[in-house]
Order: structure tokens, then C-alpha cells, then sequence
């Protein structure tokens, strides 16, 4: 057979989703592993098949319904990667919730969810010195620029006053960023960066 | 102003302070009680995020650049609490927690990332110390892999593979035994076989690399054996762990005690499953610390029913003797084992452990350990703040405590700056079931590893093996064998094994057991009817239904 390490695995998945099956026809609920298997067992076959992608991830999402697992098990299954071989070749198929939302509760369940105790919003940078600054892109593309950046070290086709800039960042959420469309203008808050470093 | 709703927050960066998060299946949950972390300076990896040079990667950090951060994690430590947090590594052992970042960024960075740092994104995940199983019956290879995909770090064990034994013993098995281990990344205490009057044989045997002792009925557990051994023990700085004597052939429970004369002493299985029946009653002593094993936690429906071919089974009794069937039913205690549930949410019994191999399952000490903290007739449920409570204190048991008792609480059992960074993450979802990834000395070692032919890195079937900290020659730098201080200077340990030493075994008592210090006053009743417990009779009632079980596991 000249069976590859990856075969084998795919071997592997469909005898825990035979297992899966044989659970279901007995009208047993299944747990996260097995149900793993017979989700990640059949978006596989759908592709062998030559279903379109999106049509085999939307499938996906169809396979089990949350009554046919156990408490808990929706969470387990938050995500999964499935690599599989369609006739166009390997496609990866990103599966999202596949078993209902994990905060849809059942009676009983245990679901793993944060709850927050706190207020419903977060105030970010909070008690720092900001100010605004207006900016326009010379550029003919789109420029991005993100949450932790010195701004007077931005592309130079953004036209702002660098004099007052240095040592001041974006003031929005960590790791995200703020685009500036070819010729656009517009004004942004920024945040001072840290106490020790030297600002305009 | 720039705001950012909560469930958005801790769906990108983690749960933060006043978050209840749930732990796996059982409704168990813990409030964060603190983030390290100040809003909008959260450290993320990837593309167009703050890990990068100039951001929040200093240029050069020179000496204080890390080997490696775990970045927003939920760190659930017996010693430290619950909080969100950055954990910094460096050389193996933890640096520190909090703020991580390049100072010339963001302000108030505890931990100074460099351009060579790596980074595991903790966020969404839990981080707890690597478990350490103080009972470990080494009778096959075949638990390495299994205690690692539990979260199991450590292991205190006896035994040489293939044999019935308790012990590790003599030098030639122990160096066989030491250089094998070397190869897998787990650290490893053998426990010599204390179970003899010949203080000359247990002392050879600590010089060889022994790093405690295991007094065993099968092989001898008389008081003048107990003497023996803990008089050694007292003059090496090592641990005595006692299955004690189930016949009452040398003495009753009271005897055993008075050989200990107050000398600390590590007291397995105390529900009363090996050793005496009213063992239980050992833990008024204040210098006893008790443990537990996995079969009889939690209490479950049909507990006593898989007990007696399981005690048949492992201590060689056979049905063709009537005195064998007789002995092995005088050690099924019902009443015992309601009251050791209770026990354990009491604080009283202060350590789990697997037995594994030797009536016990070591893939399922941890598992075990939350099924009977999340269980409902014992206090679990109670709100956020009883539940951390009862997090830590369960948690406790199975990584602080018996490293104190072994004397290896200044490597690992906890997460405090200056440990082993032997971390366990979990995805909440399947917290206490199956980890994410297991850091072995600070370096990934075991996990949930995907396809090698997947376009990511996570592409299924994810299966738990090894990662490069289990490969070659690294178990070697990652794993520490634990032996006395004397033997380190001794000259006569086998050569290649790092070798950490045990200090502070002797002297302890319950009060140094953190969350599980109480000493109840605790008689039990010879005609089998419920244990007492300051006073009050104390029944569980058995479990038909356990979390953490069939929702995790297939089978």
C-alpha cells in the first residue's frame, strides 16, 4: 500500500468515527474525541468528492447537533483544521463551531465559558496623556498602521506634523491596526508611549 | 477614549481580572483575581501585532533577554493563585510573571522580551505547574507516555519494570534505572526499598542515587523497619513514604505510630485500602502527611466492586487460599473511602497521587483529582470564590504538596520564580483531561501535536506526543533525577543524568501542607460503620456520573 504517515492518520480518524457511528446508532451521545473523528471523517469524504470547499465547511457545521454529544463537548470542538485531499489537490478546511455555539448551554452541561464580572466595557490606555493628530496618505495604496508603533516612524507619505508625533502611538486595542485610504485625511487619537522614552 | 467590550476583550487578549472562567466539563470555576497585563499593551504575535523589533521586542536585550515567554496566560498556581500574566523563562526555570515588553514601549515591564525570545501565545489558555505523582509503581515503560499526556512532570517511583517490587534497589538497578530515565523528558525520584533493619544497604543505596524511601507490607513495614529506615532518612534529609501493615501481624495502628516517634513520615493510602484498616486515623498525628490514591477518588458507584480483583490482582493473592480472599476483603473499606472523599475537601488528607500500575491509573491522577474536587455533595458549586478556594486547594495536592513532602518544592510543584518551568497549558475547554502542550525546564517537550503534512499546525488528527524536548539527547538538559545532597558530592552516581537535590524533608508537618493543613480529630469504627470525623459521622454517597471522562475521552 505504500501507506504515508499522513494515510495513516487519515486511517486513524476513520476508526474513531466508525466508533462514532456505531455510538449514534445505539442512541449514545458522543464525547469530543470521537465526534472530532466523525466530523473531521466526513468534511474528508465530501472532498474526495469534489465538493466546492465552501460547501464542504458549511456541511461541517451539519454533521452532529448538539444533542447528540455530551455537556461540554461543543466547547472541545471550538475549531478544527482538517487538511484534506479534494480532485483539485490539499485544501484546508476550517471548520468554526461545528457543534453549535459552545455559550449555547444545555441543562446540566458545564460549558467552559468566561462570564465577565466586571463592566461591559474595557476603557484601553486609560489616565494617559493623548492627543490627535491629522493625517493625510499621499500614497496610491493603502497604508496600515498598528497599535504600537511610533508615529513619527510611520511611512513617510503620511502627511502629518512629525514634530509632534515622536514617542505617541495609536491609541486603539493591542495588536490591531488603522488603515489610511490612497488620498484620504483624517485625524487619529494617539497615546504616549512609555514614561522613559523621549516625547514631542 | 478607546473602550473594547468585555467578551471581545477576552475572546482576543484572555479573561481578565473579574473574568470567571470554567474549568472543562464539571461547572468547576475560578475568578481571575489579577492581570499583570494593563489595558492596551497587551504583547500578541503575528503579523502587524506587538511582538515585533521596536514594538515590544527591545533591540538588544543583552543579559536579562529571556529563552522564552508565555504571554496572557491564566496562570493557576497552588502557591501564587489565579492571575492573568505573562510568564517569563530563562536557563530552564522561571524568571518571573507579570508585564512583558521592551521598556521603552510600554512602562512598568517586568519581563524584558529580546529579539531572540520565543514566544507560546497563552492566550485563551490555562497554565498550571506540571502535576508530580508521588506514587509510581515503574513496572512498565508504558506510563512515561501516558503520565506526560495527563500533565504529569514529575514522578517519585519504585520498582525496575517487569517485577512486582517497591523499591529501587540495589546500585546496579538504580544506575540502570537512572540512565534510562535520562532519556525521557520527566523528572524522576527513585524510591529505595526501606522495608529492612540494614541501615548500611538503604544508606548504599541513597549514595547511588536513591532520593528517598518506600516502606512496604509486602516486603516488611514492622515497626523496627519504620524505625530503621526513618532513622536513616533522618540523617540523609529524605522522604519515607509507608504502605503500612493491613494484618495487624506486628502491632495495631498505635504501634506503627509509636515507631515513627514523631519523625515525619509520608503515610500512603490512608483511606485504609493498604495498610490498616483504621489508618485513617493516622492523620491526628500532625507529622503524618497523607496521601491517596487514584482508584477510590472519587467515590463511585461500583468503587468496592472493582477493588477486591484489583487488590487479588496486583499483591499476588490467590483464591486458593481462603486466608488470601479474607485478607483482600478486610481491606475493602466503604466507610473508609466515604470519609477519605471527604477528607480530601476537609484538607485533611493533603496529597493524591496514582499508585500507578500497582492498583492505580497514572493517566488519570489529575482527572480524578478535579472529579472529586467538582463534586456536588462536597462543597463544589458554591460561587466563584469557594470554587478557586477549592481549585487551589485540589491543585495543590497534586504538584506542591508532595514535592514538599519529597523535598523537591525548591524545583518544582509550583510556578514561583527560581522553579523548573515544567508548565502544563490546557484550552479551558478540556482543562484536567488533555493538555495543550507540556514545557519540560522551558521547553516544549509533549502536546497535542498536529499533522506533519498539514498546512498548519494544528491540522487533524491532533495527536499527543512528543515535541523536539522529548527528542535525542535533550530529556537529558530538560529532566532532572533527584537525589540526596551527600550523593551529589558522593562520587558514586552514574554519570550523564542532570541531578537536582532533595532538601527539607525532615521536620514537616501538616502545617507545611499549603490549603490541605487541617488536623481533624478521626475515629473509625471497627463494625464498618461510617468514619467520624470531629466527632460527626461523615457518608458520601457514590457517584454514578463523573465529569471529565467521557466528554474528553473515547474510551
Amino acid at each position: 500500500m505504500h501507506l504515508t504517515p499522513h494515510e495513516q492518520a487519515r486511517l486513524l480518524v476513520a476508526t474513531a468515527a466508525d466508533l462514532a457511528r456505531r455510538r449514534l446508532a445505539r442512541g449514545a451521545r458522543l464525547g469530543a474525541t470521537e465526534a472530532g473523528a466523525l466530523i473531521t471523517d466526513e468534511v474528508q469524504e465530501w472532498a474526495w468528492d469534489g465538493l466546492p470547499l465552501s460547501e464542504v465547511v458549511r456541511r461541517a457545521g451539519s454533521v452532529l447537533r448538539a444533542d447528540q454529544v455530551l455537556p461540554g463537548v461543543p466547547a472541545k470542538l471550538h475549531h478544527l483544521q482538517i487538511d484534506a485531499l479534494f480532485p483539485s489537490g490539499t485544501l484546508l478546511v476550517d471548520v468554526i463551531d461545528p457543534v453549535g455555539q459552545p455559550g449555547e448551554k444545555l441543562a446540566g452541561s458545564g460549558e467552559s465559558t468566561v462570564t465577565a464580572d466586571r463592566p461591559e466595557m474595557i476603557e484601553l490606555n486609560a489616565g494617559r496623556p493623548k492627543r490627535e493628530v491629522t493625517v493625510t496618505n499621499r500614497a496610491d495604496r493603502t497604508v496600515r498602521v498598528t497599535s504600537h508603533v511610533d508615529f513619527a516612524s510611520v511611512n513617510p507619505l503620511l502627511d502629518h506634523d512629525r514634530t509632534t508625533t515622536s514617542g505617541w502611538r495609536p491609541d486603539i486595542p493591542a495588536g490591531s491596526s488603522i488603515s489610511f485610504q490612497p488620498g484620504e485625511t483624517r485625524t487619529v487619537t494617539l497615546v504616549a508611549m512609555a514614561a522613559t522614552r523621549k516625547r514631542a | 477614549m478607546a473602550t473594547i467590550d468585555a467578551h471581545t476583550y477576552s475572546s482576543i487578549y484572555g479573561p481578565t481580572t473579574g473574568d470567571v472562567l470554567g474549568l472543562g466539563d464539571s461547572g468547576l470555576v475560578v475568578r481571575i483575581e489579577q492581570d499583570d497585563v494593563a489595558y492596551g499593551d497587551e504583547i500578541l504575535g503575528g503579523c502587524g501585532k506587538t511582538w515585533r523589533d521596536g514594538f515590544y521586542v527591545r533591540g538588544s536585550a543583552g543579559d536579562s533577554e529571556l529563552d522564552l515567554l508565555v504571554s496572557n496566560v491564566v496562570l493557576i498556581d497552588p502557591v501564587l493563585g489565579v492571575r492573568k500574566t505573562c510568564i517569563g523563562i530563562k536557563e530552564g526555570r522561571v524568571v518571573g510573571m507579570g508585564r512583558a515588553g521592551s521598556p521603552d514601549v510600554v512602562d512598568g515591564v517586568d519581563l524584558v522580551v529580546g529579539p531572540h525570545t520565543a514566544l507560546v501565545p497563552g492566550e485563551g489558555l490555562v497554565a498550571t505547574p506540571g502535576a508530580v505523582d508521588s506514587h509510581v509503581h515503574l513496572a512498565s515503560p508504558a506510563l512515561v507516555d501516558v503520565a506526560l499526556s495527563a500533565g504529569i512532570t514529575t514522578m517519585v517511583g519504585m520498582g525496575i519494570g517487569g517485577v512486582w517490587d517497591v523499591g529501587v534497589n540495589p546500585r546496579y538497578n538504580i544506575h540502570t534505572l537512572t540512565e534510562a530515565f535520562a532519556e525521557v523528558p520527566i523528572n524522576i525520584m527513585l524510591l529505595a526499598r526501606g522495608s529492612t533493619t540494614d541501615r548500611g544497604a538503604m544508606q548504599a543505596a541513597l549514595d547511588a542515587g536513591a532520593g528517598g524511601f518506600k516502606v512496604h507490607e509486602d516486603y516488611g513495614a514492622s515497626p523496627a523497619c519504620i524505625d530503621a529506615c526513618l532513622t536513616v532518612a533522618e540523617s540523609a534529609d529524605v522522604a519515607v513514604a509507608l504502605h503500612s501493615d493491613s494484618l495487624n501481624e506486628f502491632g495495631l495502628l498505635a504501634d506503627t505510630i509509636e515507631a515513627t516517634a514523631g519523625r515525619t513520615i509520608h503515610a500512603y493510602h490512608v483511606e485504609g485500602g493498604g495498610g490498616y484498616p483504621d489508618l485513617l486515623e493516622i492523620l491526628q498525628e500532625p507529622h503524618v502527611l497523607g496521601s491517596s490514591t487514584t482508584p477510590t477518588i472519587p467515590y463511585g458507584k461500583h468503587t468496592l466492586e472493582e477493588l477486591f480483583p484489583m487488590t487479588m490482582n496486583v499483591h499476588r493473592q490467590t483464591p486458593l487460599f481462603a486466608s488470601d480472599i479474607d485478607t483482600t476483603h478486610s481491606r475493602l473499606h466503604e466507610a473508609g473511602i466515604q470519609a477519605e472523599n471527604h477528607l480530601h475537601h476537609r484538607g485533611a488528607i493533603s496529597i493524591i497521587n496514582s499508585d500507578a500500575l500497582g492498583m492505580g491509573r497514572i493517566g488519570e491522577m489529575v482527572r480524578r483529582t478535579w472529579q472529586l474536587a467538582s463534586h456536588p455533595a462536597l462543597g463544589a458549586g458554591g460561587g466563584a470564590d469557594a470554587d478557586t478556594r477549592t481549585v487551589l486547594q485540589f491543585l495543590a495536592k497534586i504538584t506542591v504538596n508532595p514535592a514538599i513532602a519529597h523535598g523537591i518544592a525548591q524545583h518544582v510543584g509550583s510556578l514561583q520564580p527560581g522553579r523548573l518551568a515544567d508548565i502544563v497549558l490546557w484550552d479551558p475547554a478540556w482543562f484536567g483531561t488533555k493538555p495543550e502542550l507540556v514545557l519540560k525546564s522551558g521547553f516544549v517537550a509533549w502536546g497535542a501535536a498536529g499533522q506533519g503534512n498539514g498546512s498548519t499546525r494544528s491540522c487533524e488528527p491532533r495527536v499527543m506526543g512528543p515535541y523536539f524536548g522529548a527528542m535525542g539527547a535533550a530529556p537529558r538538559r530538560l529532566a532532572a533525577t533527584f537525589v540526596t545532597e551527600n550523593s551529589m558530592r558522593g562520587g558514586q552516581l552514574v554519570p550523564g543524568p542532570t541531578y537536582l537535590p532533595v532538601r527539607g524533608t525532615r521536620g514537616l508537618t501538616r502545617a507545611d501542607m499549603w490549603h490541605n493543613d487541617a488536623v481533624p480529630r478521626v475515629h473509625v469504627p471497627r463494625d464498618g460503620s461510617p468514619v467520624e470525623v470531629d466527632g460527626h459521622p461523615v457518608q458520601v454517597a457514590p457517584l454514578a456520573h463523573v465529569p471529565y471522562g467521557q466528554g474528553a475521552y473515547l474510551a
